[in-house]
């Protein structure tokens, strides 16, 4: 089996990184949106 | 979060697997140095950082939601652990092991090779004893070549060191292994005391074996006999001391007191090629200060440093090679044997000069290597010796030669002394020379000698010389006839010299031959002109010729009013103008003015307006009556007014078809020049009619198209710019989308350009090569043949016509050009690539360019074929599933509609050689060519694409882990995923365990719809009429299925009457044979598809237009379980639509069950693709989690 040079692997392992990143915020952005959507049902019941 | 993340694929995707440094391609030592890496990485993680702010502080922002909520939300998914999870694994990768070596290392040589400097000069200019000052000096030097070895290696290793993770490091290390080596060394130890002890040093006891006297030889006897007791153990120690690792080198060096264990110790490091990981300068420091003597190790050491840097001489470039070994006494100090690697590649280059005939080149190399042969003089008080002047020149070993004769030999020349020697009276130069050379240098040789001589005798043209070796060999140049005068004359311009057409002594025609193509490169043949004149010049030969000519441009001119000439530079010739010196300007334009044979292709564009201001108004008006095109911007305004009535009569019409047909031959640069020149510019005001302003635009368009592959300044910054990001992303395929989207939409409104680009930017997105499993990547790409109705059509808004616009936007837009059948006047090839929806792209593009219509709407009668193909990753062979795939896209009406006549042929599929992919190295094996690709509107493309695209991936999944699936085990393959691994392992049929479980529900989701589709086809062969007339029947499964809810039956018990339901023929006209999905595709197949389509189409009466009927299949898509129909029109592509994606519905035939083979087929097709789509676009979070 033939290994993968450093540079590469090292640039793997940040795209990893990066794409945890998007996907923690882009749950962070659901969570948000969930607040929202609730908040403007809120408001909607209340009028 | 696609935004950001869109912003780095480009980085990533870029990183490519270095395979070595290739001969001749030493990287760059600053570019891809560890500081440069480690630059990058810091950016890159910064860039992470700051990004994640700030998306942070925008979403926040956006949300619009007061703080408490924004931190409960946060809490929720345990925002700011995640984040900071990730931070400090993203701060770990900067202080990576590794990393942090390279750093710590770098920075502490720098460090040192400075303090060693210093300590040099200090020492130097201290005023102590002169040994041991030399002493001491000596060793500083050692030690500062020894820091600068290892920068050398520290600035390239990294680059070809595997990540551990990746390498499953064998390591043989025992626990006892230190304590082990060390016992072994302490018992050499104890006999090289015993040696010492008799008065001998351990290293020179050796040589007792030659001396005088019998006692020391006994002495050696007996030391030899209690060594080789312990041979065995000394080699296992030697052994053991590879395995170690690099601490516990040190510590038993550290430890060993004696010199000789020591040096075993040194031994085993340099000799076992361990000095790329035990610093030698610490392993040196070490010995230094337990009081070894360094002079001992000096040589040993300086001589590894040199035999290793004359291994790296090997993969310098031939240059860099020669400056090292100049500079560098001591790599020729010890005498020039050591030269072996670097005399390697100097004989290839030689030999490749040879080949090649570059004179010049040659004799720069031979005179370098008598600086290399003086240099070892003076060092080493050697010649390069006999043996290595015998690799540079083989053929001469039977001759005692120097270097000196060889070089000279080389260069043409021949020393008297070297005469006398070997050829001595009895000379005959041609036959000695054959003799003693060959060919190739009697060729060089006598072509020099040649020349010399003639030169000698005052004969300086080549006329004269020519005519001179003519006769010399009994020849004169009106012997020639005509094809051979041709010959010369196209040997002149273009070197080909393999041809010669010659009959007439071969040798004698070779000798011709270099004597013309030397004198072709020094001086103008006057023949040529002549050549011209009578016309037995081609224009290719000219415009050769012409090419060769120019250093020579001020004897260019009197030229000019030849024929021929005219005819060069009319074909494209090129001279630079900024070659003839400006005094020569002023008659130079006077033979351009007065010769209509200029034409401004002719000049470097950068000119024009330079030369231009000498000119009046009277000049520009004779070389616009004689038909040259003028850029209006080369012009000064003042003269561009007083030239309008002029400048108006040019524009397209003013185009050649000649002129252009020979332009696609020539370079990008210069047809760019062709398409600035012919396309003029509407915002000069002419009054052009419509069509001509169409003809103008795409003319220009396809010009800006260019201006991508080069200087991006030309275009509207924002293009620019736009064009900049995407290659980062998408690489080249990208940059050469971009140069197709210029020629579909013109650069000339950025902000639509923009626009339009959004939904195909949109779509690129969805494809990320991450998402692909390892080794399964699939490339796709497609051939389409062009059909001169497209051809006629197209024509009427163009102003060069199909052909020769595809032929200029293929370049641009690195479309490729196939073969074409009888009947097609293009094909078009598009390269292939990995990402389904560039191919995508690509289609729609060609579309918007107008050169082909999936739709059929713009050119109707256009063909409706296309091929197909897809290679894989780890080769995609022609196998049953490749068969099932093209045979399920058929049912699924992907490839067309299904209805009207019968068919007599179909076309197959086929495996082929794998044409290389554009970049990217996600390539082996074979690829399949499916041939009976076709559609009636955009959306089956796309659909079949996209599918082909997923199937692909998924059947080399297939191969890797059940390649030995029994056929007949299909239907017993369970609904189930974890099922069905469960049944793989206890079968036996898995070949290796499933990677991961979205591999393995891939391969699960494949199978099942092999079963299902299987099961339809028995399904319709046992139960169509039951389905679709009786409104139930029972499936293969034993269970009742009703459909009368779907379908009206007694309107459809009108469409085929009894009896022909139960008669036999017509059953058997529908029969589908189920194991023919895996076969090649056959008439009777399709046959029973369209006859069972057509049951429910009202096809018109007569004709065979089966459109009408496809339309409104394809008009009407529904959703399985749903009786609604879908919005969207098929001829809608994904980039039209704004969710980007294609309708999962299927294409309902009216009246027919969704049981009926022709929609069940694409019910499953579609469940297998939302399967796959989901499986490869699984949530980021969740598919790392697979990972880890």
């Amino acid at each position: 089996m033939k290994g993968i040079p450093r540079k590469q692997h090292i640039m793997n392992r940040l795209s990893v990184l990066r794409r945890r990143r998007d996907a923690v915020l882009s749950d962070f952005l659901k969570a948000l949106e969930k607040r929202k959507v609730a908040k403007i049902r809120k408001t909607l019941l209340y009028k | 979060m696609d935004v950001s993340e869109k912003k780095h694929r480009g980085s990533i995707e870029r990183v490519k697997v270095e395979k070595g440094i290739p001969k001749t391609e030493r990287p760059h030592p600053e570019q891809d140095s560890p500081e440069v890496f480690l630059h990058d990485l810091e950016r890159e993680i910064g860039t992470l950082r700051k990004e994640t702010v700030t998306e942070l502080d925008r979403m926040k922002t956006d949300s619009g939601l007061s703080p408490k909520e924004i931190s409960e939300a946060a809490q929720e998914i345990g925002l700011s652990e995640s984040l900071r999870d990730i931070d400090r694994e993203a701060g770990a990768l900067e202080s990576d092991d590794f990393i942090d070596g390279l750093i710590h290392e770098a920075a502490s040589l720098r460090e040192e090779l400075k303090k060693t400097e210093t300590q040099m000069t200090e020492m130097a200019s201290k005023n102590i004893d002169e040994d041991s000052k030399n002493n001491e000096l000596s060793y500083l030097k050692l030690k500062k070549d020894c820091i600068d070895l290892e920068m050398f290696r520290n600035k390239t290793k990294w680059l070809y060191t595997d990540a551990p993770e990746a390498v499953p490091r064998e390591r043989k290390r025992r626990a006892d292994l230190p304590e082990a080596a060390r016992s072994v060394l302490k018992e050499t130890d104890r006999i090289a005391k015993r040696i010492e002890e008799r008065g001998y040093d351990y290293r020179s006891f050796a040589r007792l074996d030659s001396s005088e006297d019998a006692t020391e030889r006994d002495l050696l006897k007996e030391v030899t006999e209690t060594f080789e007791k312990l041979s065995d153990e000394q080699s296992y120690g030697m052994n053991m001391l590879m395995d170690l690792d690099n601490e516990e080198i040190l510590d038993l060096a550290e430890d060993s007191r004696h010199t000789v264990s020591r040096a075993i110790l040194i031994d085993s490091c340099i000799g076992f090629g361990r000095e790329d990981s035990v610093p030698i300068r610490r392993l040196i420091e070490a010995v230094h200060d337990g009081g070894m003597e360094v002079p001992v190790f000096e040589s040993r050491i300086v001589d590894r440093i040199i035999s290793d840097k004359k291994d790296l001489l090997k993969s310098f470039p031939i240059d860099d090679m020669f400056d090292e070994l100049l500079s560098d006494e001591r790599l020729v100090k010890d005498g020039p044997y050591g030269l072996g690697p670097a005399m390697e590649s100097i004989s290839q280059e030689i030999e490749r000069l040879l080949e090649s005939g570059s004179l010049s080149r040659l004799s720069d190399i031979t005179g370098k290597l008598r600086s290399l042969d003086e240099r070892t003089m003076e060092a080493s008080g050697k010649h390069i010796p006999h043996e290595q002047v015998m690799r540079l020149f083989p053929e001469i070993s039977l001759y005692e030669v120097s270097i000196a004769d060889t070089l000279d030999i080389l260069e043409g020349k021949m020393s008297q002394d070297f005469y006398d020697r070997h050829i001595g009276n009895n000379f005959n130069r041609k036959t000695s020379l054959s003799k003693l050379v060959p060919e190739r240098f009697v060729k060089i040789w006598e072509t020099e000698e040649f020349l010399r001589d003639q030169y000698a005798e005052g004969n300086h043209t080549t006329s004269r010389q020519l005519e001179a070796f003519l006769s010399g060999h009994g020849l004169s140049f009106s012997d020639l006839d005509n094809r051979r005068k041709k010959w010369v004359f196209r040997s002149l311009a273009t070197h080909e010299v393999e041809k010669a057409p010659f009959t007439i002594d071969d040798i004698r025609m070779i000798l011709i031959d270099n004597v013309v193509d030397t004198v072709a490169l020094t001086r103008i043949p006057s023949r040529f002109r002549s050549g011209l004149k009578k016309e037995i010049c081609d224009i290719a030969e000219a415009r050769g010729y012409v090419s060769l000519l120019q250093p020579d441009l001020d004897v260019v001119a009197p030229l000019l009013d030849e024929e021929g000439m005219r005819k060069a530079l009319l074909s494209g010739a090129s001279l630079d103008l900024s070659k003839i010196p400006v005094e020569s300007r002023a008659d130079m334009k006077e033979a351009f003015v007065t010769n209509i044979a200029l034409r401004w292709g002719t000049f470097d564009r950068g000119m024009h307006e330079e030369f231009f201001a000498s000119f009046d108004k009277a000049d520009f008006e004779v070389l616009l009556e004689s038909g040259v095109f003028i850029d209006p911007s080369d012009v000064s305004e003042t003269m561009r007014n007083d030239l309008r009535p002029f400048f108006e009569r040019l524009g397209v019409s003013r185009l050649q078809k000649g002129y252009l047909d020979t332009s696609l031959i020539g370079n990008l640069e210069y047809q760019e020049g062709i398409l600035d020149r012919l396309s003029v510019d509407s915002a000069e005001g002419e009054d052009l009619n419509s069509i001509s302003t169409m003809r103008n635009t795409k003319m220009r368009n396809i010009r800006d198209s260019f201006r991508i592959l080069d200087s991006r300044k030309t275009l509207p910054e924002a293009i620019g710019e736009f064009a900049t990001r995407f290659e980062e992303r998408y690489g080249k395929k990208g940059k050469h989308l971009i140069a197709l989207a210029i020629t579909a939409y013109g650069a000339g409104d950025p902000e639509r350009f923009l626009e339009r680009m959004l939904p195909i930017e949109h779509a690129l997105d969805r494809y990320y090569e991450e998402d692909i499993p390892d080794g399964a990547h699939v490339s796709t790409g497609i051939e389409y043949e062009v059909t001169q109705s497209i051809g006629n059509e197209y024509a009427e808004s163009s102003a060069l016509g199909y052909v020769s616009d595809i032929g200029l936007a293929s370049m641009s837009g690195n479309i490729g050009k196939g073969v074409g059948g009888p009947g097609a006047i293009y094909e078009i090839a598009t390269k292939p690539t990995y990402n389904p929806y560039m191919l995508l792209a690509e289609r729609k593009l060609l579309q918007d360019a107008g050169f082909l219509d999936f739709n059929f709407e713009r050119y109707p009668k256009a063909s409706r074929g296309y091929h197909l193909n897809i290679g894989g990753e780890s080769g995609l062979e022609l196998n049953r599933d490749a068969l099932f795939l093209s045979n399920v896209l058929t049912l699924a009406q992907l490839n067309g509609v299904m209805a009207g006549k019968d068919v007599s042929s179909v076309k197959g599929i086929y495996e082929k050689r794998l044409d290389k992919v554009f970049e990217g190295n996600y390539q082996g094996g074979v690829r399949v060519e499916m041939k009976g690709g076709g559609c009636d509107t955009v959306e089956q493309f796309e659909r079949a694409i996209l599918t082909s695209h997923r199937a692909g991936v998924v059947m080399q999944l297939c191969d890797r882990y059940i390649p030995d699936f029994p056929v007949d085990a299909l239907s017993e393959v369970p609904d189930d995923p974890e099922a069905f691994e469960r049944m793989l392992d206890m079968t036996g049929n898995l070949a290796t365990p499933f990677s991961d479980t979205r591999e393995r529900d891939m391969v699960h989701a494949w199978m099942l719809l092999k079963r299902d589709v299987v099961s339809a086809v028995e399904q319709h062969n046992s139960s169509f009429f039951e389905s679709e007339f009786d409104g139930s029947f029972v499936n293969p499964k034993g269970e009742y299925v009703e459909t009368t809810d779907q379908i009206d039956v007694l309107r459809n018990q009108k469409l085929v009457s009894e009896d022909e339901r139960v008669s036999e023929s017509f059953g058997k006209g529908l029969h589908i044979d189920p194991d023919g999905l895996f076969h090649q595709p056959t008439p009777g197949f399709e046959n029973a598809l369209i006859r069972t389509n057509n049951i429910f189409l009202k096809g018109p009466k007569t004709g065979s237009n089966n459109s009408v009927n496809a339309e409104s299949v394809l008009q009407t898509m529904k959703r399985a379980g749903s009786r609604d129909i879908l919005d969207g029109r098929p001829q809608d592509s994904i980039f039209d639509r704004t969710d980007g994606k294609l309708r999962d519905g299927y294409y309902s035939i009216q009246g027919a069950s969704e049981e009926m083979i022709t929609h069940k087929s694409q019910i499953l097709l579609n469940r297998f693709n939302s399967e796959m789509e989901r499986l490869l676009r699984m949530p980021v979070s969740e598919k790392i989690a697979l990972e880890i």
